[in-house]
C-alpha cells in the first residue's frame, strides 16, 4: 500500500500557461524616472552654483535650495536603489 | 504638491524678505540725503507684498490636483512714505530754503532698525522652515529602513 495514498496536492500543480500580463510601467521605469529627476535637479543646482560663482545676479538662497532639492532627490534615488538591491539579495538567498 | 512645493513657497518668502532688507539698507544709507535726482530730500521706501498662486505644471492643472495650490509671496512694488520731510534749521547748508530750513529725509533710524530686525527674523523663520521641510523629506525617505 502506498503510504502517501492520503496525501494529495492542495493546489492544482499546473503552472499558469497563458500569456504573461502585459508589462505596464515596470520598476525599471520608476527607477529611470527617479534617476532623471535626480539628474535634472543636480544639473539645475550645478547651473545655479555656476551662476553664483560667476557673480551673475540671483538669489543666494535659490542656489542653496536647488542644492537641497538635488540632495533630497539623490537620497531618494539611493534609498530606492538600496532597497532594490536588498530585495534582490533576499531573492538570491532564497532556498529552493 | 510635494516637499519641493514647500521649498518654492519658502524661497519666495526669503526673496521678499531680502528685498525688504535691501530697502531698509537703502533707507538707512540715505537717512541724511537732502537731495535726490527727482528733487527734494530722500523719502523712505517700503516694499508692498502680495500673495500669488504658485506656478504649477499644466498636467497638474488638468488633473485637478492644483486646486489646493498654495500661495507664494511676491513684491509687487515699492512705495514712498508720504510723511513730510523733517525740517532742520541750517542756513549754511547749500540745500537750505529761503528761511534757512533744510528738508531732511523722513527716515527714522530707530524705526528702520526695527524693520531690519523684523526682516532678519522673518528670513530666519523661513530658513528654519526650510530646514524642517528638508528633515521631513529625509525622514520620509528613511521610512522602513
Amino acid at each position: 500500500m502506498n503510504p502517501l495514498y492520503g496525501v494529495r496536492p492542495v493546489l492544482p500543480q499546473a503552472l499558469p500557461t497563458g500569456p504573461r500580463p502585459a508589462s505596464g510601467p515596470g520598476f525599471s521605469d520608476t527607477l529611470r524616472a527617479l534617476v532623471e529627476t535626480a539628474a535634472s535637479t543636480d544639473a539645475q543646482a550645478g547651473a545655479r552654483i555656476d551662476r553664483f560663482a560667476t557673480g551673475a545676479p540671483g538669489e543666494l538662497h535659490e542656489t542653496a535650495i536647488s542644492v537641497t532639492k538635488a540632495e533630497i532627490a539623490f537620497r531618494l534615488l539611493m534609498s530606492v536603489r538600496n532597497r532594490l538591491l536588498e530585495s534582490y539579495r533576499e531573492v538570491m538567498r532564497m532556498g529552493m | 504638491m510635494d516637499f519641493f512645493t514647500a521649498m518654492e513657497v519658502i524661497a519666495s518668502g526669503l526673496s521678499a524678505q531680502r528685498t525688504r532688507m535691501n530697502l531698509v539698507s537703502e533707507n538707512l544709507a540715505n537717512a541724511q540725503t537732502t537731495q535726490t535726482p527727482e528733487g527734494g530730500p530722500y523719502r523712505r521706501k517700503d516694499p508692498i507684498f502680495q500673495s500669488a498662486p504658485l506656478a504649477v505644471p499644466f498636467d497638474e492643472v488638468l488633473a485637478g490636483s492644483a486646486a489646493d495650490a498654495v500661495q507664494t509671496v511676491e513684491v509687487t512694488g515699492v512705495v514712498e512714505d508720504t510723511d513730510p520731510p523733517r525740517l532742520v534749521h541750517d542756513p549754511g547748508h547749500p540745500h537750505a530754503d529761503a528761511n534757512g530750513y533744510v528738508a531732511m529725509p523722513n527716515v527714522h533710524v530707530v524705526e528702520e532698525t526695527v524693520n531690519l530686525l523684523m526682516a532678519a527674523r522673518a528670513y530666519e523663520a523661513g530658513v528654519t522652515a526650510l530646514g524642517s521641510v528638508k528633515a521631513m523629506a529625509e525622514r520620509a525617505i528613511s521610512i522602513g529602513s
